[in-house]
């Protein structure tokens, strides 16, 4: 079903004049100073006439330049159940536009073996890559960063290339501090599903904290990606004598035990206090309920991971780890 | 380097060959390739297989896709589905925050670094589909037509003839209409579609104009509203189900019993936050997921390999043929 488009060759013939001199004006190179105004007329004529368009695929083959921005992501599929996924898309979007780029979403790579995807994302349909990994793609990292290909980590901050993430493990810290300032002795702290640096850093700073406080510090894992409650965690939080607040790892974990708790009648802060991180507007929050959180600018931290590919494309070095601050945000469920 | 066939390593770095390569093959060229610092040169690869395993993704320039409505959401998820299934990737044309001359937006989209591009249309896009359509790019709409542009639609049209015939046999004989303040193709064939049914059928339409781009209630529709057991106004039918909402959620306002006093029916089934709860629009299942996915289907596999199960074909009179994904009636609690 392609149509044939025409060639350079077709727009020599059509003018009468020679390829070179018709090439030198499509391609705008400095030897068509040489070329009289008739000339270039006559071409531009039949350029139109013939409805020609410089073969970008071939023009990019000798600039080196894609004029767009690629996106890789770990996780195989980008789930728009949650804001996460809609608010890091607008940054990047909103960033690449801003530099008169356009985004390549790699699909389906995460089920190929490692050389092909080092391959693909280091090829020239790009001219560097935001990667969101998870674990299992440490060594795409590491072998990434062995490329001169522009890449930089959303998110996460494994060795190798440089990253754009959030101070996880300052921001869980305060938010630790929070609870335990407000008198918690006995806390649940709700696990993700993947252990994404990310989560593990804020894991690990609830930990620090419970420890150097002497809290109690009990943990689990959602029955699945979508942070639904398992049976495990239905039972403690309804049997619950000391726990008197849970601690989730991000928003979309504490928005699920909310709604459980709406659903059992179960007061917050009355009964439990809840914290999660992101601070995201949630449909189920309003003006008279908001989450206890370490709020992030996921767009603007997407939109920084565009802006320092961008700035590696260009030749400028860029710092190895950037890290945006959170906002601890209190809400009404502390 | 590795001590192999040229062939075998062209078979180890191209992701889309199908036979059996064994491990130690594959090993040993991914050493050599990593020892040489090789890097296959896809632009060129794509110029001789005359394929670059790209779409483009062009919405219209209507701003940055904003993934968060359940249309967007629905029209996104579907592109990225079809997508993974045929190993394509997908490039979205970069929104300037200023408006651009069409002809510099033409030459972004037509330019050749896809196999084709997947067209969302807006109102205004007439002129911008023109241009796309005279060049050598391929090229598909969905959820709108545009002349001389193969679609991927709704059954916009047969799914209203469903609606008029449901109210009818409801008993209904005047219909308020409330059209889209948008000049969209989709809104157009459901109206012409359902008044023309609605009329044959011997019933009365009442077309309305919604107030600014929200599908909030006009002053005219308010007092229609209002006055309508004086004219005998028993149902209100929408273009879309937001517009259908607004105008149900002020019935309700204004103590107007759904569906006692006044039926309510929109069209496309899309999830919305100002949905009252325990209400149920009667309305049209569009289904825009499986829409987008056919969108890829077509540029990937060619007009001849689209599914047509469950599906209507129609050719316009140059031969550029129309898809249209069945869209039933969905009965709800409000007709």
């Amino acid at each position: 079903m392609q149509k044939k488009a025409p060639t350079l060759k077709d727009v020599a013939e059509r003018a009468g004049i020679s390829l070179r001199a018709v090439s030198a004006v499509v391609n705008e190179s400095p030897s068509t100073a040489r070329i009289s105004a008739a000339t270039r007329a006559r071409i531009l004529d039949a350029m139109e006439e013939l409805r020609y368009r410089p073969d970008l695929t071939a023009r990019s083959l000798r600039l080196q330049r894609a004029d767009s921005i690629g996106f890789y992501n770990g996780h195989g599929y980008i789930d728009l159940v949650d804001p996460f996924a809609p608010s890091f898309f607008m940054g990047m979007q909103a960033a690449a536009a801003r530099a008169s780029s356009s985004l390549l979403l790699f699909n389906g790579l995460h089920l190929q073996p490692l050389d092909v995807v080092v391959q693909k994302l280091v090829s020239n349909k790009t001219d560097g890559v935001v990667i969101w990994p998870t674990p299992s793609d440490a060594s795409l990292i590491e072998a990434l960063g062995r490329t001169d290909k522009p890449v930089i980590q959303f998110a996460e901050t494994f060795p190798g290339a440089p990253s754009v993430s959030t101070d996880d493990y300052g921001a869980a810290r305060q938010l630790a501090e929070h609870l335990v300032s407000l008198g918690h002795r006995s806390i649940l702290f709700r696990r993700g599903i993947i252990p994404l640096a990310s989560e593990t850093a804020r894991f690990a700073a609830f930990q620090s904290v419970a420890t150097a406080n002497d809290i109690r510090l009990i943990t689990t894992t959602p029955a699945d990606r979508f942070d639904h409650l398992s049976d495990q965690e239905r039972e403690l939080i309804l049997d619950a004598r000391d726990i008197t607040a849970i601690a989730c790892w991000h928003d979309a974990s504490a928005i699920q035990v909310l709604r459980f708790l709406d659903e059992h009648g179960r007061s917050t802060p009355g009964d439990f206090a809840v914290t999660g991180f992101d601070g995201f507007d949630w449909p189920e929050l309003d003006d008279t309920r908001t989450i206890t959180t370490a709020a992030v600018d996921w767009q603007g931290l997407a939109g920084m991971c565009v802006d320092l590919v961008l700035q590696r494309v260009n030749g400028n070095d860029i710092p190895e780890r950037s890290v945006v601050q959170p906002t601890l945000r209190i809400g009404t469920t502390t | 380097m590795a001590g192999v066939s040229v062939m075998s390593v062209s078979r180890v770095c191209d992701p889309n060959y199908g036979g059996q390569i064994s491990p130690e093959m594959r090993s040993k060229v991914a050493n050599a390739i990593e020892t040489l610092g090789y890097r296959p040169d896809y632009v060129a690869r794509s110029l001789r297989r005359g394929r670059t395993d790209t779409i483009g993704f062009y919405y219209g320039y209507r701003g940055l896709m904003p993934f968060s409505d359940d249309f967007t959401r629905r029209v996104f998820i579907g592109l990225q589905d079809e997508l993974t299934n045929l190993n394509q990737d997908l490039l979205i044309y970069n929104v300037p925050e200023s408006p651009r001359l069409h002809e510099e937006i033409v030459r972004d989209v037509t330019m050749s670094k896809v196999d084709g591009v997947v067209f969302l249309p807006e109102e205004g896009d007439e002129e911008i589909a023109r241009l796309f359509s005279e060049s050598y790019q391929n090229f598909v709409t969905i959820v709108e037509t545009m002349p001389g542009i193969p679609s991927i639609t709704a059954q916009d049209a047969d799914g209203s003839i469903r609606l008029a015939q449901h109210l009818y046999e409801r008993g209904h004989r005047h219909v308020m209409y409330r059209t889209s303040r948008l000049r969209l193709t989709s809104a157009r064939r459901r109206f012409d579609a359902f008044s023309s049914t609605a009329r044959e059928l011997g019933m009365q339409i009442t077309p309305t104009t919604t107030n600014l781009l929200k599908d909030d209630l006009s002053d005219a529709e308010v007092e229609t509203i209002r006055e309508a057991r004086t004219l005998g106004i028993t149902a209100i039918v929408a273009w879309h189900d937001l517009s259908a909402l607004k105008a149900a959620i002020y019935c309700r306002s204004i103590g107007i019993d759904i569906p006692g006093d006044m039926a309510v029916a929109g069209f496309d089934r899309l999830s919305h936050t100002i949905n009252p709860k325990g209400l149920e629009l009667t309305t049209i299942v569009a289904d825009w997921q499986e829409i987008a996915r056919r969108g890829v289907d077509y540029i990937v596999k060619g007009k001849d390999m689209v599914r047509l199960e469950d599906g209507d074909l129609v050719r316009d009179n140059n031969g550029v043929p129309h898809i249209q994904v069945h869209s039933p009636l969905f009965l709800g609690n409000t007709t």
